[in-house]
């Protein structure tokens, strides 16, 4: 989709002697959204942010080199030598390489005479190249301004991570006049740049308008329109990370000691084999270890940290140079929340820079993008009959309170839990709303500038219910041919498990196992299918183990749970 | 000698052919042989006559044809042509009446137009051949023919008109020709001129519109526009039909068809293209089959398309075209052969092996370059060349050329096989073949085709084209329509001369307004830099000029072309350098302020640069625009806009010191020159009192590191000046490394000045940063342990401080850390046991453990 942006002036910050203005220009194609206040503690937004740029231009998929150059270098040389073929008279042959020879030293002399132009040349190269990056290929983060806190969001150029930073409001001193609503900021490579000089002995105030802040520059262009044509893959991707959100995690809490531990070690070697995993050992009751693979390296967690899960897990994730993006808050840290999905899913970081907070989810390896496609975090939570109006319903109690827990909202709606619940999920998986992880809750946002209707929200219903993954198909199709059959059912101190046995569309049967939470949200799965075997649970899970669900819950109704 | 051959038409033998051969062990006598049988190439019998010496060797051969005629034999005349032309063989015929239209006898026409009303497969051999003839008369059966449907007699009529120069025939077949396009053909073309120059543009435009059609109906397209016949169809048709897939139906059908017009048509540019490409795809495709109609009677069949059968045979045909055209028309041969030879290029080679040259393949290179040599062993079924010895794979000094006595005839055509030849063995042959005629041929040569050699790949020709050029140009008079065509050249090294030249004869014209434009109003980018070349050219004369009214007409005239819209970036760039450099007094005043600002905003580079240049010499630009909207140029993209603005605010020295607050945006400036101006202002001539403490701490949160040293130049200078806490209390927070650094060096000399467990407590997000930094220095993270430790020895309250420094990093897993920070835990413990540390520390001798600790 094709993302137009357009801002009337450019983000900037002029640093006084006495006072910074920090101004961040917004969209003028989407709602107002405004906000002016004084930030009580300007260097942890420093760091913060820059750690939001260094989500926004970060890129770790991998790259086979690009040896374009050589290949057109040796067919040169392949060229040259047929032409010197060609040429069979030997004086010809003698002269030519004469002539070569002579020619290779007046190109030395020649790269010498023009070095300074080539330097001069490189500048201005690199100089272009970044305002053209900045206009066509750059994704500004959205911001958000809420009655509690303002955030920025951000998903990385590679869309492997997603970075959130959250202010709460109380960090601001005067705040003024404030406008509810998301918009998209200007933010490129000088304001990151000059966001350096932000300190806590001059008085810094935040704006958040359309106006931007003008750095003294008449005679400069009024506006500037980006058009950036964004991935269908990015968009879905920043759904995904707020499914995943909402899902039961596994939380540990790390001191920065061990985020540092953790990004000089990742720092210091680079692993040339697999496996390349970042493996947490958690053992109840005892400090986390983390073992960097193939080196077998063990950090061990600061004395304060706690397993607190009622049983032993290994998770190993992947992808942990994108650790990396959280070096420079580790001074400014005061603590470190980790959630961890799983084996080879999606892990979360939330930082605590002493009230803002940048959280940062890692998708479960870098090559593999939020959906990659195919994954589908959403399908582990629990759909429940929806309709457009209750949808709609909720949407606008969520966007009059911008921030409420499930519970709030039901009674707020009257939808009860479990609609109130899905409705979330589909909000969140068009855009609408998000799940804030440091408070619990979710939050209205907008991701783009269409409006809410209801036509849009039967079709996100639509989109919800029939368009969801081919496993949730199958699923179905395997409850209404009557191919599943639940083996053992039963309560468990963190929800239900459940055993069954399954017939694909394939004719082979399968053995799901099924452990699920009190609000139905699948926290552990197993299954003897091939897909299984090959995904495990990385792109969301098998349709044996949907259908596991899907029954239960069912027979969860029936029982008027 | 040439074979005579003689027919007879009565039972046969029918052929009988007289040669001579030289005799075995006599030099100097040859034997005369007789052979006869069917055919020539089927000889069955014969007799030798000789020895015979060199001097009666014509008297021999005559007097053994007389004995052949006596026998009812006769040379080949009409009478013998009109009765192949009756054969019940349609091949016969067909041969026959390209031999009458070759012959030009009386009464060819109407045997051609009799044959014709009974002709079948013959027909297109016919209608070839009443064009050949050249007679009028057969436009009426030939404008008959072009309205067929069927594309081969539709293609040989029309080809036969064009070579009868039938306007009203040709215009009619190009009527239908139109009209029977097909829909999408019609509409890609429609609004193009076919009638246009064949320029660049309109060869791109037409190829476009062609491109732009299904890949199926390309060929077609292609064929319909070649049959048209303009320059620029058949440029467009040149330029774009070969990359058409020659093993796929439906365009191999229409590529052979242009081919074939190619030949029939004697576009020898066509045919050298076409001719190269076959070649060239014959060595790499296989082709493949299609069901294909025929034409001819409408029945499917499966037929191969650019199999080898058809690739070896279009390969051999192409030659055996070269060589009759030699037989028939002697002078157009060296341009077919010419425009073959110089389609060449090295992707044509492949690497020797063994006797195999890199050459062997190329089948007409090798007919046409190397048709007299005797070193070559020909492998007809691979169509390619061997040397009989490794010694044969060197060329001799003598030419080898098929055909030499045309060549020498005409040598003028290496001219285009120099200007264009891409393949180094094609240019040295060329080479050494027009030397002895370049330089009579190159003086007599149109003036085009002199500055096409300026184009060539060889040094050597080049300079032959330049030689000749500085031959007829003379400095002293000009000869301008030289020096127009070569400005205007698309050689690079062809505008070069033409810029010298204009250097050379500046005073000429520099003066002459008209001529002065014309230079500077150019069409296309590649010719920038010759409007600049002419622009500086006539600047040191154009400033000398003293006419006031002459310069005043030259500065609107010149204005009021860069009020026009800039067609392309860099077409005023020859304009704004002429005002710059000769008349930049007046320019600059007759210009407005508002317009050098319009002028800096939307104008080109160079019209950027002239503003820039024309704004930092105007005395009131600094009261019109003040000096933060100077300032503000000072980041302007543009290095004259950059140094106008410096110029200017360099007039405006007093000012900035009383507001330095700009020189702190200015000296942040990402381009060199600004930023190097605004710190040279604040170091040489703005007083660091005038700065303050905020102004030196503003330049030492520089995020660059001269402006950072800048500013720790002054802070150090100053120190006294200022409050350490306060000054230490700045520094701590500057992200870079380099300032960090600074920062503690300040801490460990300022310590004294800060006693307390206050001042300590400031310092911790110092400390923080330094030892968690990720890419750490050990020199500093020492400083830091030795400064933390020793200030906690000091009092309880600062060990409380330390030791929750030291704390914090306890399960760090670097050892160096590690050790250092349990040692000052230690010591901080011994020293105050009451401290709360994560450590216990125990009495060796009594083990009863000291103060608390976990």
């Amino acid at each position: 989709m094709i993302v137009n942006t357009r801002y009337e002036a450019r983000s900037g910050i002029v640093n006084g002697l006495g006072e910074s203005l920090l101004g961040f220009a917004t969209n003028t194609l989407r709602e107002a959204t405004f906000f002016r206040g004084e930030v009580r503690d300007p260097l942890a937004l420093r760091e913060g942010l820059a750690a939001l740029y260094t989500v926004v231009v970060s890129d770790f998929k991998y790259r086979p080199k690009d040896r374009l150059e050589y290949r057109a270098w040796l067919e040169e040389q392949d060229q040259k030598f047929l032409r010197g073929l060609g040429a069979d008279n030997p004086q010809t042959r003698a002269r030519l390489e004469e002539i070569e020879t002579r020619l290779a030293e007046l190109d030395a002399e020649q790269r010498e005479r023009r070095a300074d132009f080539y330097k001069a040349r490189r500048a201005y190269f690199d100089w272009a190249y970044t305002q053209l990056w900045e206009l066509e290929l750059l994704l500004d983060p959205v911001i958000t301004v809420h009655p509690d806190e303002l955030f920025f969001e951000a998903f990385s150029k590679d869309e492997s991570s997603y970075a959130r930073l959250g202010v709460p409001l109380d960090r601001f001193k005067d705040v003024g006049e404030l406008q509810c609503g998301t918009t998209n900021i200007d933010f490129g490579a000088g304001l990151h740049r000059e966001l350096e000089r932000m300190r806590s002995y001059r008085g810094t105030r935040l704006g958040v308008d359309p106006s931007g802040f003008e750095v003294a520059s008449q005679g400069r262009e009024a506006h500037r329109e980006k058009k950036i044509d964004l991935p269908d893959s990015w968009v879905r991707g920043f759904h995904q990370v707020h499914s995943v959100m909402a899902l039961g995690l596994t939380r540990i809490e790390l001191a920065p000691i061990d985020l540092y531990n953790l990004c000089r070690a990742l720092r210091r070697r680079k692993a040339r084999t697999s496996p390349r995993a970042l493996r947490w050992e958690l053992v109840p009751g005892q400090r986390p270890r983390a073992v960097l693979e193939p080196w077998e390296q063990v950090i061990e967690m600061d004395s304060g940290s706690r397993f607190d899960g009622p049983k032993p897990m290994t998770v190993r994730t992947w992808g942990r140079d994108r650790l990396r993006i959280l070096e420079r808050l580790v001074p400014t840290a005061r603590g470190v929340e980790l959630y961890l999905a799983g084996l080879g899913l999606p892990s979360i970081y939330v930082v605590d820079l002493g009230g803002p907070r940048f959280t940062l989810a890692l998708s479960g390896w870098t090559d593999n993008d939020w959906t990659g496609g195919q994954a589908s975090f959403e399908s582990l939570a629990r759909p429940a009959g929806l309709s457009a109006a209750e949808l709609f319903k909720a949407h606008d109690a969520l966007r009059d309170v911008r921030r409420s827990s499930e519970a709030e909202l039901a009674l707020t709606t009257g939808l009860g839990m479990e609609k109130t619940r899905s409705a979330m999920g589909v909000l969140c998986r068009v855009g609408r709303a998000m799940y804030d992880l440091s408070s619990k809750a979710f939050r209205h946002r907008e991701l783009f500038a269409t409006p809410w209707t209801l036509a849009r929200a039967e079709a996100a219903l639509k989109a919800a219910s029939g368009g969801g993954s081919p496993q949730e198909k199958t699923a179905e199709q395997i409850i209404a041919a009557g191919n599943l059959r639940v083996t053992s059912r039963r309560p468990a101190p963190t929800g239900y498990k459940l055993t069954g046995s399954a017939k694909g569309p394939d004719g082979k049967r399968c053995r799901p196992l099924l452990s699920i939470d009190k609000e139905n949200r699948i926290i552990e799965a197993k299954c003897s299918c091939a897909y299984y075997k090959q995904h495990r649970m990385t792109k969301g899970p098998c349709e044996h183990v949907l259908a596991l669900r899907l029954e239960h819950m069912a027979r969860l109704d029936a029982e008027g749970a | 000698m040439t074979p005579i051959q003689l027919f007879h038409p009565g039972p046969a033998p029918r052929v009988a052919v007289v040669y001579t051969e030289p005799a075995y062990g006599k030099p100097g006598f040859f034997m005369v042989r007789e052979g006869r049988g069917s055919r020539a190439s089927q000889l069955s019998a014969g007799q030798s006559y000789g020895p015979v010496a060199q001097g009666v060797l014509a008297a021999a051969v005559d007097e053994l044809v007389a004995r052949l005629k006596a026998e009812g034999y006769a040379e080949r005349g009409v009478e013998l042509i009109l009765e192949d032309l009756e054969s019940e063989q349609s091949r016969v015929r067909a041969r026959a009446a390209r031999r009458l239209a070759r012959s030009g006898q009386a009464g060819a026409l109407q045997a051609l137009l009799k044959a014709a009303a009974t002709a079948s497969d013959d027909q297109c051999a016919i209608l070839d051949a009443l064009g050949e003839l050249g007679d009028m008369g057969a436009a009426p059966y030939l404008r008959e023919q072009s309205e067929r449907r069927l594309l081969s007699r539709r293609r040989s009529a029309v080809e036969a008109l064009r070579r009868l120069g039938d306007t009203e025939g040709l215009s009619r077949a190009r009527e239908l020709g139109l009209e029977r396009l097909r829909p999408p053909i019609k509409a890609a073309i429609e609004g193009i001129d076919l009638d246009a120059e064949p320029s660049e543009e309109a060869v791109d435009a037409l190829g476009a519109a062609v491109e732009g059609l299904e890949a199926k109906l390309r060929g077609l397209a292609w064929d319909s526009l070649y049959e048209i016949g303009t320059p620029l169809t058949e440029a467009a048709t040149r330029s774009f039909a070969p990359r058409l897939p020659f093993d796929q139906a439906f365009s191999w059908r229409y590529l052979k068809s242009i081919y074939k017009r190619a030949m029939l048509r004697r576009d020898a540019e066509t045919f050298g293209v076409f001719a190269h490409a076959i070649e060239g795809r014959a060595r790499r495709l296989y082709g493949s089959a299609a069901e294909v109609k025929s034409g001819y009677d409408g029945a499917k069949r499966v037929t191969p398309i650019f199999q080898a059968r058809t690739r070896d045979y279009v390969r051999r045909r192409s030659w055996r075209f070269l060589r009759e055209l030699a037989e028939a028309e002697p002078g157009a041969y060296v341009s077919f052969a010419a425009a073959v030879l110089k389609r060449y290029t090295s992707a044509d080679l492949r690497a020797p092996r063994g006797l195999l040259g890199a050459s062997a393949e190329c089948l007409l290179l090798h007919r046409i370059l190397y048709g007299e040599s005797d070193r070559f062993d020909y492998d007809d079924r691979r169509l390619r060349f061997r040397f009989r010895s490794h010694a044969a794979s060197k060329r001799p000094k003598a030419l080898e050329l098929s055909f030499s006595e045309l060549w020498r005839a005409r040598p003028e055509a290496w001219i285009a096989v120099l200007a264009e030849a891409e393949l180094a063995e094609v240019l040295d042959l060329a080479f050494e073949a027009f030397r002895p005629d370049a330089e009579a041929c190159l003086g007599g040569a149109p003036l085009s085709d002199v500055l096409s050699l300026l184009g060539s790949k060889s040094s050597a020709v080049v300079a032959w084209a330049v030689a000749e050029l500085e031959r007829r140009f003379d400095p002293a008079e000009p000869d301008w329509a030289i020096l127009d065509r070569l400005m205007a050249h698309p050689v690079q090294a062809a505008r070069e001369r033409a810029q010298a030249w204009l250097r050379a004869t500046a005073p000429l014209w520099a003066r002459d307004l008209y001529r002065v434009l014309s230079y500077l109003a150019i069409d296309r980018e590649d010719q920038v830099e010759t409007s600049l070349a002419a622009a500086r050219a006539a600047a040191p004369v154009l400033k000398a000029l003293s006419d006031p009214e002459l310069r005043g007409r030259f500065v609107a005239a010149l204005l009021a072309i860069l009020d026009e819209d800039e067609p392309f970036d860099g077409a005023f760039d020859g304009c704004a350098a002429l005002l710059s450099e000769a008349f930049a007094d007046e320019a600059s005043a007759a210009v407005e302020l508002s317009r050098l600002l319009d002028w800096l905003e939307k104008g080109s580079s160079a019209v950027k640069v002239m503003a820039g240049s024309f704004l930092g010499a105007r005395d009131d630009a600094v009261a019109a625009l003040g000096t933060r909207r100077i300032a503000a140029l000072g980041h302007h993209e543009v290095a004259a806009v950059r140094a106008a603005a410096r110029a200017l605010l360099t007039g405006a020295m007093d000012q900035l010191r009383k507001d330095p607050e700009l020189l702190f945006i200015l000296v942040e400036s990402p381009w060199p020159d600004t930023h190097a101006f605004a710190a040279a202002v604040l170091r040489d001539e703005v007083d660091p009192r005038d700065l303050g403490f905020d102004g030196i701490i503003a330049l030492c949160d520089s995020t660059r590191e001269e402006v950072q040293g800048l500013g720790r130049g002054l802070l150090l200078r100053h120190l006294d000046d200022f409050d350490p806490g306060a000054v230490i209390a700045r520094l701590i927070e500057h992200p870079g490394r380099a300032m960090r650094a600074f920062a503690v060096d300040m801490a460990l000399t300022i310590d004294r000045l800060m006693a307390g467990s206050a001042s300590l407590e400031q310092l911790v997000p110092l400390f923080r940063a330094v030892l968690l930094d990720v890419q750490p220095s050990r020199r500093l993270k020492d400083k830091v342990f030795d400064f933390v430790i020793e200030r906690g020895l000091r009092s309880s309250e600062e060990a409380a401080r330390a030791s929750e420094v030291l704390s914090g990093l306890k399960a760090t897993t670097i050892a160096a850390d590690l050790e250092r920070v349990l040692d000052g835990l230690v010591r901080l413990k011994l020293a105050y046991p009451e401290l709360a540390a994560p450590i216990s520390v125990s009495d060796a001798v009594t083990g009863a453990a000291i103060g608390g600790g976990a």
